[in-house]
């Protein structure tokens, strides 16, 4: 690809407080499939080794009569496990497609809301007054195929340890990073706004944020004013021309 | 798979992005046209005659290349181009057919656009109010992609951040015009 013109403008953010979508990656999807591909693999790999070392051991020592009994149930044995495993499969494709599509994530200025669900439909809100700890997290599945999760801590969570108590998860996000960051931030404009700060884990004290919102929005407001001014001065400037043929000495 | 468009493929989209309506016939006589202009540059197989199959093909493989660049400019930005809503997702399909994409950048907390232009390549807009700084470059900017695509000069006089968006919804409003006549 050629060089790309990046065109930055001024330093002005959006209005604050407009909710943001955010929909699980496709690559979420494929991730699933692979660890089913993997799981079959495994487990038929791992039937076959225990049939052959049966076969070896005792079918072996059996009559022909006998084995070819035998060998006929391992057959039809073989042939149901097989077409129970390709319903499944069926099932899990379609499964998991209608899955990761109802996945939602919405990040408010005040909570986290995270839709799941095809049977049971869930709708958990997450307000940030309750958020403890956010982590993320990126398995080697998860980076093999581009994604990663955040999970939300909260006081109220109901795991045993520490660890355990992630309230709500994001997952198969494909800008992780930058959603841990945004959701990091939003936070601490939060605590600012009402005076509590919670401990988040690895990150150091809460940024004076109401300043810094109003540090942008006078510079938003300087900057337009400044537009607004050059465009009056330039229509200054032609009349003062216009004005100037006008004049006559008396 | 590479991103960037043959001269062929170039000469296709163009007229496609000018007018989504055009007949395949047409583009393939433009074409033509147009490679016998470059006669002298090019070797025996360009000046051979232009058939619709021909065209099709070169249109499929340019705007499989706009998409895949688009996609892969939003990822190595670190975009995010979710839907935001279920009326979104067809607007964003007649816009990635037309070389645009937008999506949202979280580490600035805006709105990012993607654009592919025949003539300059692939540009990346974060959404802002003009200054006197970027003002004329934004200008150039929506003037080019909206001569590309067949519409009128932008206004100066109202804001550019407005017009882009506004020249993004006359694209979509064309498209769906058009299929509706079709």
């Amino acid at each position: 690809m050629n060089e790309v013109k990046i065109i930055k403008g001024s330093d002005i953010p959006p209005p604050p407080g407009e909710p943001r979508i955010i929909r699980p990656n496709k690559n979420l999807l494929w991730k699933n499939y692979f660890l089913y591909v993997l799981v079959f693999i495994i487990f038929t790999a791992s039937l076959i080794i225990i049939f052959t070392l049966f076969d070896f051991f005792l079918v072996s020592n059996l009559d022909i009569s006998r084995r070819d009994v035998l060998l006929q149930a391992f057959f039809w044995m073989g042939a149901i496990y097989m077409a129970i495993w390709f319903v499944i499969t069926i099932v899990y494709i379609i499964g998991m497609q209608i899955y990761v599509k109802s996945m939602l994530f919405i990040v408010h200025g005040h909570e986290i809301v995270v839709h799941k669900g095809v049977i049971n439909k869930s709708e958990k809100h997450v307000p940030y007054r309750t958020v403890t700890n956010i982590n993320m997290k990126t398995g080697p599945f998860d980076r093999l195929f581009g994604i990663g999760s955040i999970e939300i801590q909260t006081a109220g969570g109901k795991g045993y340890s520490l660890d355990e108590t992630a309230e709500e998860k994001l997952e198969g996000i494909k800008v992780y990073r930058e959603v841990r960051d945004y959701i990091l931030t939003q936070l601490r404009q939060f605590q600012a706004a009402n005076g509590t700060v919670i401990a988040l884990k690895g990150e150091e004290e809460p940024i004076e944020s109401i300043p810094l919102q109003m540090l942008s929005e006078l510079k938003e407001i300087k900057i337009l004013m400044s537009t607004r001014l050059e465009g009056m001065e330039s229509k200054l400037e032609e009349l003062d021309k216009k004005l100037e043929k006008f004049q006559r000495p008396y | 798979m590479t991103t960037q468009l043959s001269d062929s493929e170039q000469i296709v989209i163009r007229e496609i992005f000018k007018d989504p309506q055009i007949s395949l016939e047409g583009i393939a006589v433009i074409l033509e046209r147009e490679r016998k202009k470059r006669k002298e540059k090019e070797d025996q197989r360009f000046q051979k005659k232009v058939d619709v199959r021909t065209v099709s093909k070169f249109k499929s493989v340019g705007l499989k290349k706009i998409r895949n660049g688009l996609k892969e400019l939003a990822d190595t930005s670190r975009l995010d181009v979710s839907i935001q809503d279920d009326l979104e997702e067809e607007k964003l399909e007649v816009l990635q057919r037309n070389g645009i994409l937008y999506g949202h950048d979280f580490r600035i907390d805006r709105k990012v656009y993607i654009f592919y232009t025949v003539k300059e390549g692939y540009f990346l807009w974060q959404e802002h109010v003009c200054n006197v700084k970027c003002q004329d470059q934004c200008y150039e900017i929506l003037d080019l992609i909206r001569k590309e695509h067949g519409l009128d000069e932008p206004n100066k006089n109202e804001l550019i951040r407005e017009q882009f968006k506004e020249t993004f919804d006359e694209i979509v409003k064309r498209e769906k015009q058009g299929m509706k006549e079709e």
